[in-house]
């Protein structure tokens, strides 16, 4: 911005007022005031209207932040609506003012305030307590968007319980992190490998064509930098097809090709251009000689037939050289055969390669139809164009991981389509992120109990879940008492009620509680079912320790600043923790972790994260300074491309040897649930075929997508003024159907209706329905989150947001998919009929 | 200055309506910053007024060949700008910019410039008895700002700056698209579109063969001002009438700005 101080700008305004014509100026418009563009302050902040943290600007005068603006210090600089409405969510009246206490019955809204003293004397007295009573792993934490990082988990580990449950179970932490670990490899999870969401970026910007499947680049947050990246990469050229039951706008309205698709096939649509790809042999030869494990040699059981150590986490198998004929270590072999029947000390061996095109082969483009509606002619011309663009294209992984049971290997398959056609790691192609790591400011020691996740790890079904993000597990654990009966629970920031499927459920496993705190800037579903509810601060509201955890492919570092004090009676998160651990812990554990916080504040935090940061190369050492970071409010590094796979062959395990490990440890045991980690191609149908093979003329599949003006359940996207304006006209809370089924059940759009599920008919849902062109007929589509949904007490206290609509988490089932342990989000059956 | 003009690229939009957010927000900035008003509170007041940009859905086709248009709705900042030349009080100002700004200190609520606006863009409020519209940011544009809409965007589909730098960007953009899509693509409002609106302040790229279907006219005009025209232009018995039309406006505007006043006192005490 322009340096323009007052006078200035006076005078231009002035003159610009003389240049007008006589009649009509006799005041410009915009009235010079004491109050003129050019001495705001500029204040670095993380947004956090959803869970991206990106970077922008807080614009302040007069104690008021007044705008947003995008921080500019990026490659990818921007901010979503959301982001950009973030001032009306933090004047928001409806937000919680003070702390409060439950009068009535859970759930039911009725709270009187309290004193903060009262507050934090009533929760630390009860973890006092249960710490008396050697119970302190009874107490579960589920952190969200985290008030105090760097502090809070660490407070709670110190207290000593183990249970500090992550969300990720309900979102990336399922089928998406299961399914890369087991071709890329990854940072290990109790012996599962993994990688989130951000593990990798589609390289939008230099791709020539690519498949938007299971996310939309508008709605699907991701500002920084994917939906920007995306926007550039339209502007380069980029051509794209839409697999969706529901054609998203975010994509692109013209000349973007949009194939509806059944729910829950998007497997059988993959494993058909898969199918296309292998059967036609154009995939990129080279590519899997270097970088990927097809051509090692397996036997008829599918295990390889020799592999040795190299060091002491990572081994090399076995390939045929087909320069010399021989047998030897892929690290040997010049030029290692991809396909091909070999026999290896008189035994039947064949590439890994091969084994995928055999069991790829019944998957044919018609077999695909079959499953997907898809018309065979169109996968093959998808294929053909993934063929003809290749390198330079891209499949995406998907967002807010597993709907469906079959989830995991529509996961994994889309990487190895992307590994068949030389895009991982390839420019134009998927870009492996870079991360950077800084110093960690407690280093809490390890609870004595095992948490919740590490009981249920134990059965084959759930052999794959996430051990650190399990909070369905902890509402299981509460149902069934099992491996220990929880007596509080403090949510911060998580929704569980809202936010995850099988709301009823949820409630009655909460009822089980002795205690429940929430601490939350508004109201949500969870917050209603507290006992004792803390005011927390708003983002813009409270400093924050350095943030290094983006989706960017580039190394990121952000700085978090306060942009005003925090307004009615919410405090800061630090200022809860402390209070919360000068209270509950003893004074000498109290010392050693907290004191130095309690002397110099956020900085004894900033100052130990900065002394040690990890990961950036040497030249971008060299531009990056603790100094410029807190001026620019953010540093980037660069992407590097190239392949790199943390896997035990360092190869991109496009046949997976960490599934076939399982796959044979579950053999004995469950047949079932082995034939799924069986490395190579097989169809598994959404739970929802299993129950009926085509649907009802009123039933429909619930799917979901983001609306670009909100984000998941919360209410600073969904009670908020401005957003909620726009919202309203662009109908985010309505539920929509393909036009054709809906006027044959005699719906007119802009019907009322009721909605449930088939399986839980008492719980009915009352929605506006609009009927469309743009959705398939056996979907029934609905921004995720907007609705008030079935539990819509809460509009009571979100008075801006929407009254009715629908959020399929409060009536879908409180059921786990198999393995990952995800939630099957929207693999149910719903009905619909007119209102009564 | 000299001329500026933003241009919307349908084709590397995302339908985010960051643009739209961040002018409504802005607008609440003006009311603090202009206004005295409690921005806490204004901010809290999502009015249409605030909205200078807003999107109209419209769907085409059958399934599965269909096709939804989200349609930018919004002030084109007519080089002719027949609201200015309607506007019977003076109290829209046509800026060096471009900007076609309506003076709402100035508007007497008559709405003649509803009446000539071709797009349907300017929207009156009972409440205020003013009308409004986008007024191009041109207290930004003038101090070295980009318009909120042209800030808020992240994907670069809306940009601004002299005719020269959009034109040299437009047909970069257009030559790309063209070579993807072997299509024809225009970029609405950069060319004279007729004598009634001129050039636009506000151009659109989109493919040609989807001009209708975005509701992009192509010969824009206004009924209402035809017939006024025609009223001026003809034989002077018409004159009498054409005065007391304009009389008549006068009187109501009279009317009206009493109504409107008594209101505000009643409001104060």
């Amino acid at each position: 911005m322009p340096c323009l101080n007052r006078r200035n700008f006076l005078k231009l305004s002035a003159g610009a007022a003389l240049s007008g014509s006589l009649l009509s100026l006799k005041e410009s418009h915009a009235k010079v005031t004491p109050l003129d563009f050019g001495v705001e302050k500029k204040v670095p902040v993380l947004c956090r209207m959803c869970a991206q943290f990106c970077p922008m600007i807080a614009v302040v005068r007069d104690s008021r932040v007044i705008r947003i603006e995008s921080n500019k210090n990026t490659p990818h600089s921007g901010i979503c609506a959301r982001g950009r409405a973030a001032t009306a969510a933090l004047y928001n009246p409806n937000r919680i003012k003070q702390p409060l206490i439950r009068v009535g019955k859970r759930g039911e809204g009725k709270f009187k305030p309290i004193s903060w003293d009262d507050a934090l004397k009533i929760i630390s007295d009860k973890l006092i307590n249960l710490k008396n009573n050697g119970e302190e792993h009874l107490v579960a934490f589920l952190p969200r968007f985290n008030s105090a990082p760097g502090m809070d988990k660490e407070f709670f580990t110190i207290y000593g319980t183990p249970n500090i449950v992550g969300y990720g179970d309900t979102c990336f932490g399922n089928s998406l992190i299961v399914s890369y670990g087991s071709i890329m490899g990854g940072n290990e999870d109790k012996g599962v490998p993994g990688g989130g969401t951000g593990a990798l970026s589609p390289d939008y910007e230099n791709a020539k064509y690519g498949i938007l499947i299971g996310r939309n680049p508008g709605g699907g947050l991701v500002t920084f930098p994917w939906g920007i990246m995306y926007g550039k990469g339209r502007r380069n050229g980029l051509k794209v097809t839409v697999i969706d039951p529901r054609k998203p706008s975010e994509a692109g309205e013209s000349l973007t090709e949009w194939l509806p698709i059944s729910p829950g096939t998007d497997l059988a649509l993959l494993l058909a251009i898969a199918n296309t790809i292998l059967t036609s042999g154009k995939f990129n030869k080279e590519y899997l000689k270097k970088h990927t494990n097809a051509p090692m040699l397996i036997d008829s059981e599918g295990k390889p037939v020799h592999f040795e150590n190299i060091d002491d986490k990572h081994i090399d198998f076995l390939v045929y050289d087909e320069d010399d004929k021989q047998f030897k270590l892929s690290k040997d072999a010049s030029n290692p055969s991809l396909t091909g029947e070999f026999e290896y000390n008189g035994v039947k061996v064949t590439t890994a390669l091969t084994a995928l095109i055999n069991s790829s082969k019944q998957f044919t483009p018609e077999w695909a139809e079959k499953v997907t509606s898809v018309p065979a002619n169109k996968i093959k011309n998808v294929a053909e164009n993934l063929i003809n663009n290749a390198p330079q294209v891209f499949i995406e992984r998907g967002y807010r991981s597993t709907r469906y049971d079959n989830s995991m290997e529509e996961k994994r398959v889309i990487l190895i389509i992307n590994t068949l056609l030389g895009s991982i790691g390839t420019k134009g192609g998927m870009i492996i992120q870079r991360g950077v790591k800084t110093g960690s400011f407690i280093k809490a020691p390890k609870p004595e109990q095992k948490p919740i996740s590490h009981y249920y790890r134990k059965f084959s079904e759930y052999s794959l879940i996430n051990t650190k993000d399990y909070r369905r597990f902890f509402i299981k654990s509460l149902l069934e008492e099992k491996p220990y009966k929880c007596k509080v629970a403090v949510f911060w920031g998580q929704n569980i009620i809202g936010g995850s499927t099988g709301s009823e459920e949820i409630i009655q496993a909460l009822e089980k509680l002795e205690t429940i705190v929430a601490i939350s800037p508004y109201f949500n579903e969870t917050v209603l079912y507290a006992d004792i509810i803390l005011p927390d601060a708003m983002f813009l509201e409270r400093d924050e320790a350095i943030r290094t955890k983006f989706k960017a492919p580039y190394p990121t570092i952000a700085v978090h600043k306060k942009a005003v004090e925090p307004l009615f009676g919410a405090k800061e998160g630090y200022w809860i923790v402390n209070e919360l651990a000068k209270r509950v812990l003893d004074s000498e554990t109290y010392n050693t972790y907290f004191s130095h916080y309690n002397e110099k504040g956020i900085n004894a935090i900033l100052d130990k994260q900065l002394s040690k940061v990890e990961g950036l190369s040497e030249d971008e050492l060299q531009t990056f300074s603790p100094d410029s970071l807190f001026e620019k409010g953010v540093w980037t590094g660069n992407i590097k491309y190239g392949v790199k796979a943390k896997t035990k062959s360092k190869k991109i395990e496009i046949y997976s040897t960490f599934f076939l490990e399982k796959h044979f440890e579950l053999k004995a045991a469950n047949e079932k649930l082995a034939s799924i980690l069986d490395p190579g191609f097989k169809y598994q149908p959404p739970y929802w075929k299993t129950e009926k093979e085509t649907l009802g003329k009123d039933e429909f599949i619930p799917v979901t997508g983001f609306n670009p003006l909100s984000s998941f359940t919360g209410a600073q996207t969904k009670d908020n003024p401005i957003l909620n304006f726009l919202g309203g006209m662009v109908d985010w809370d309505a539920i929509y159907i393909n036009k054709s089924k809906g006027e044959k059940i005699g719906l007119k759009d802009g019907d009322i209706v009721e909605v449930f599920n088939i399986q839980k008919p008492h719980l009915v849902t009352k929605t506006k329905i609009k009927l469309v062109e743009y959705v398939h007929p056996d979907a029934l589509f609905s921004y995720y989150g907007v609705g008030a949904g079935y539990y819509n007490n809460l509009t009571n206290f979100l008075t801006n947001a929407p009254k009715y609509g629908f959020n399929p988490n409060h009536i879908g089932n409180f059921t786990f998919a198999v393995l990952d342990g995800g939630q099957l989000a929207q693999d149910f059956i719903v009905k619909i009929r007119r209102a009564k | 200055m000299s001329k500026n003009i933003i241009c919307y690229d349908s084709m590397s939009c995302i339908r985010c309506y960051a643009c739209m957010t961040n002018c409504a927000i802005e607008n609440s900035t003006r009311q603090f910053r202009d206004k005295g008003y409690k921005y806490e509170a204004s901010v809290n007041e999502p009015k249409e007024s605030k909205f200078y940009l807003t999107p109209l859905t419209y769907e085409y086709g059958k399934y599965p060949e269909a096709q939804k248009i989200t349609k930018f709705h919004h002030c084109n900042h007519c080089e002719n700008a027949p609201c200015k030349q309607i506007c019977p009080a003076g109290a829209i100002e046509q800026r060096k910019s471009g900007a076609v700004v309506i003076h709402e200190n100035v508007c007497v609520g008559c709405r003649s410039c509803i009446d000539a606006c071709p797009y349907n863009v300017p929207k009156y409020s009972k409440e205020t008895n003013k009308t409004s519209k986008c007024i191009l940011c041109h207290d930004r544009i003038e101090n070295g700002l980009k318009q909120a809409c042209v800030e808020g965007c992240p994907t670069g589909a809306l940009f601004s700056g002299s005719i020269q730098e959009v034109e040299q960007e437009i047909v970069k953009r257009i030559a790309i698209y063209k070579d993807t899509y072997n299509e024809e693509f225009v970029a609405y409002g950069l060319d004279k579109i007729n004598n009634y609106v001129g050039k636009l302040g506000w151009v659109t790229i989109i493919p040609k063969k989807e001009m209708n279907l975005y509701k992009l006219p192509e010969n824009p005009r206004s009924n209402a001002i035809a017939l006024r025209n025609f009223a001026k232009a003809s034989a002077p018995f018409l004159i009498g009438g054409a005065l007391a039309a304009t009389a008549g406006h006068f009187i109501y505007w009279l009317a009206k700005r009493k109504e409107v006043v008594a209101e505000k006192e009643h409001k104060e005490e």
